[in-house]
């Protein structure tokens, strides 16, 4: 269907992508799967034309006999959209705001000239209809934010198939969504591609999702594709070094040292958070609305408690209350004997830190590292006159080098500031840190390494984690005890192996069910 | 990074009248409440490099101390927004959704909805024609424009993890505000700053253009326009130079704003790559 030969990109004289050649056969799943910077992005834009400024290209991209990189601009433009679409990984930004799904979907078609308004609206309508938005529960005047995430990515899929394109290149489609939606979305496009006859390109990170949906995968490292080949026989020869690095680093499970079960030091009582409810008229509000319901808890030193929950269930809005940032308007937060709050003093504030999930929005990018570390120390009466000292220490502790902390905060990668926000989290020598999401930004490499740091910080300085996250593989790997959230509540909570092995709850069998896997007599080899 | 030349003819043209009018303070080429009736309406010579006006005074000395004026007003005016626009920003960016926030941005509401040169001339002329009244009038329109940028960049920040761990790290909001906040807006207000600037320099020449302004003898670049009026056939450059003055400036300005905006705006630096 599309054949790249000896694709190379050059950015200002920096190569991008060096020879690559990808075969994507007509009426099959093709995977694209490398860490951050790998170029798979970059290898989908040089197919569509979609380079940009001060890109070289060199080699072919061919659709048929046409070389795709010769096409002119115009020409481009016909194929764009028609012969090929495109599905991107944020569908909160994919779509345009101010238009209704129906003419954004109808949109392709016009511009295309291959209906007229009613007519598209009309094709919009049956598109929507079946990537699962029927018009009598969605209607095509419905507007983006009127949609969750997952429908948004619907209606993009919906954009992207209008014309039956030959081809559909699906760029991390799966990656801002839940596990829960996730697999909706897999097996739509799955179904699309056995429906429509067309070719997809699917780029992602997550060895598990190529694992369960490509036919062909191709592995991608800085530029380069180290190794390709049909699914199964590539995952169980694993030829290439990277490939079974990238496959270790995702199965990655780090060594723990369990610790006797000690005293509770943090224990939640029938916590209850709720929000004002939104404005009704000047002064009325409507009811509020319980983001939080009933949760109660106790973690013991030294214990890795995982919170696992998809988007909005209340896990962020917990962490809050539980450092202490927002009052609760029922139950009780109690830690080091004292009632958590907005009040709660400072010196025992100090005892309980986080590490938040964006290692991009955790740092005032005006600050030296230094600085950023030792902003806890403001929870101290006085800070210690050993300051600088303190802070080479922590930096020490989580494997940088102490001169890190002269520099600005951009000159470090998303795994180096994810070390310095769990330096800054360290600083005050706490008992509790709560992970918020802390990994998941990070690529699987840098993951495995952020999760060992993580392990081997708890055995030397006696830590507790709560652990927020809703990757379940990740919670699995790190945690004694595990809590499953939903819309406010705890539905399940115990032994980490026995939970994941035993679900009680469905709606815990139902996470667990749609967390993609490589089939595991793929791996015998493997753990031999 | 490259440098926009937006930035680059800005910057030259804005110090040029900076330079000018600090010069005055040291140098003129004549003294301009000098009134030389011999030498009236001279055409431009060696003596007199842009002319004299029908008192004998020479242009460019008054085109100099003028830019000194006009610098002076609109540097105060634009300070009285900052210093007590922004603070009012900041206080309703970190209590935004209470009463207080509330107060303080239908307040600003309430100031933007007079027509503000109205209300300019209003003021000058109930308390006096003077510069000092001039500077108050345009200063009290420019709170609410600095205290709007202020809390719509200080609203995108508060909500960014690293406050959130300040806040962990037990700091209150005043000291977050100045710490965190107030550095990383700064970009929005120097754009805003020489936006500002140049309205406030367009303001001053209306007021002293109707009389509103820096009184006599102390020159003005509204003013002289306003006298050369009655000259404008016979002598028409005498209006034409304060003219030029005025939109070189506030054009060197504005440019400088655009530049720096695009300079410090990180999604447009992108896009440069």
């Amino acid at each position: 269907m599309i054949r790249c030969e000896d694709l190379s990109v050059s950015i200002h004289g920096e190569a991008i992508l060096r020879e690559v050649s990808i075969d994507i056969a007509p009426g099959k799943v093709t995977g694209l799967v490398g860490e951050s910077g790998s170029g798979k992005s970059m290898s989908a834009l040089a197919i569509m034309g979609l380079l940009p400024r001060g890109a070289e290209v060199s080699g072919r991209v061919m659709m048929g006999d046409e070389n795709l990189l010769d096409t002119p601009e115009r020409r481009m433009c016909d194929i764009r959209g028609n012969r090929i679409g495109m599905i991107f990984q944020e569908p909160m930004t994919a779509l345009n705001p101010v238009k209704t799904i129906g003419d954004q979907v109808a949109e392709t078609l016009i511009v295309h000239g291959k209906a007229s308004r009613a007519e598209a609206r009309e094709i919009a309508a049956e598109k929507l209809t079946r990537v699962g938005l029927p018009p009598d529960r969605f209607p095509l005047s419905r507007f983006p934010h009127e949609l969750s995430g997952g429908q948004r990515q619907r209606v993009a899929i919906a954009t992207a198939i209008a014309l039956s394109p030959e081809l559909l290149i699906a760029d991390e489609p799966t990656t801002a969504l839940d596990v829960t939606t996730q697999a909706q979305i897999l097996d739509l496009l799955n179904e699309l591609v056995d429906e429509l006859g067309m070719s997809l390109l699917l780029i992602t990170h997550d060895l598990a999702v190529v694992a369960g949906m490509a036919d062909h995968v191709a592995v991608m490292k800085e530029g380069e594709i180290v190794e390709a080949g049909a699914t199964e026989p590539l995952f169980r020869a694993m030829e290439h070094p990277y490939t079974k690095r990238l496959f270790a680093a995702t199965a990655h499970q780090p060594e723990r040292r369990p610790l006797p079960p000690e005293d509770p030091i943090l224990d939640l009582t029938d916590v209850v958070r709720e929000y004002p409810g939104p404005r009704k008229g000047v002064f009325g509000r409507g009811d509020p609305f319980r983001a939080v319901n009933a949760v109660s808890f106790q973690l013991h030193a030294g214990e890795s408690l995982g919170l696992v929950g998809e988007s909005g269930c209340g896990k962020s809005t917990l962490t809050r209350a539980i450092l202490g940032l927002d009052p609760v308007q029922g139950g009780e937060i109690r830690a080091f004997d004292h009632r958590v709050g907005p009040d709660f003093p400072n010196a025992l504030r100090s005892g309980i830190q986080v590490v938040f999930q964006d290692p991009y929005a955790s740092f005032n990018p005006r600050w030296r590292v230094e600085r950023l570390v030792a902003e806890p120390f403001h929870l101290m009466p006085a800070p210690p006159a050993d300051r600088r000292e303190r802070v080479a220490q922590v930096l020490e502790d989580v494997g940088l080098n102490p001169d890190a902390m002269d520099r600005y905060i951009h000159e470090f990668s998303g795994g180096q500031r994810q070390r310095i926000a769990i330096a800054r989290a360290l600083i005050t020598r706490p008992d509790l840190i709560v992970l918020d999401e802390a990994v998941s930004a990070l690529d699987v490499s840098i993951r495995a390494q952020i999760l060992d740091l993580i392990s081997d910080l708890q055995a030397e300085h006696k830590l507790s984690y709560i652990f927020i996250s809703h990757d379940l593989s990740v919670v699995r790997a790190v945690t004694d005890r595990v809590m499953v959230m939903k819309a406010g509540e705890i539905v399940e909570a115990g032994v980490t192996q026995t939970v994941f092995d035993a679900p009680q709850h469905p709606y815990t069998r139902q996470l667990i069910a749609a967390t993609p896997r490589i089939p595991e007599d793929w791996q015998e080899a493997k753990h031999a | 990074m490259r440098v926009p030349a937006t930035l680059i003819a800005g910057a030259i043209l804005s110090t040029f009248f900076l330079v000018v009018a600090l010069a005055s303070f040291i140098w003129t080429p004549h003294d301009v409440a000098a009134l030389n009736i011999s030498d009236k309406l001279q055409a431009p010579s060696a003596t007199y490099w842009l002319g004299t006006d029908h008192f004998g005074r020479d242009t460019l000395s008054m085109l100099m101390v003028g830019a000194r004026t006009s610098l002076a007003v609109a540097i105060v005016a634009v300070g009285i927004g900052i210093v007590i626009g922004v603070p009012l920003g900041l206080v309703a960016a970190a209590t935004r959704g209470s009463l207080l926030d509330e107060i303080i941005m239908r307040g600003n509401d309430l100031v933007f909805a007079f027509p503000s040169l109205v209300i300019a001339i209003l003021i000058t002329a109930v308390f006096g024609p003077s510069a000092v009244n001039a500077i108050l009038a345009i200063g009290i329109f420019n709170i609410p424009v600095f205290a709007r940028v202020t809390r719509g960049g200080a609203l995108s920040l508060w909500t960014l993890d690293y406050i959130l761990a300040a806040r962990v790290a037990g700091k209150g909001k005043a000291r977050i505000s100045i710490e965190h906040v107030l550095p990383n807006i700064l970009n929005l207000l120097i754009v805003q700053g020489t936006i500002q600037f140049s309205l406030g320099i367009l303001a001053e020449a209306a007021l002293s253009y109707i009389g509103l302004g820096a009184q006599p003898p102390t020159p003005s670049w509204g003013r002289m326009l306003s006298e050369a009026q009655t000259m404008i056939y016979s002598a028409p450059r005498l209006a034409m130079w304060p003219g030029l003055a005025i939109v070189a400036m506030v054009l060197g300005l504005n440019l400088m704003g655009d530049g720096l905006r695009d300079l410090t705006d990180p999604r447009l630096r992108r896009e440069r790559g």
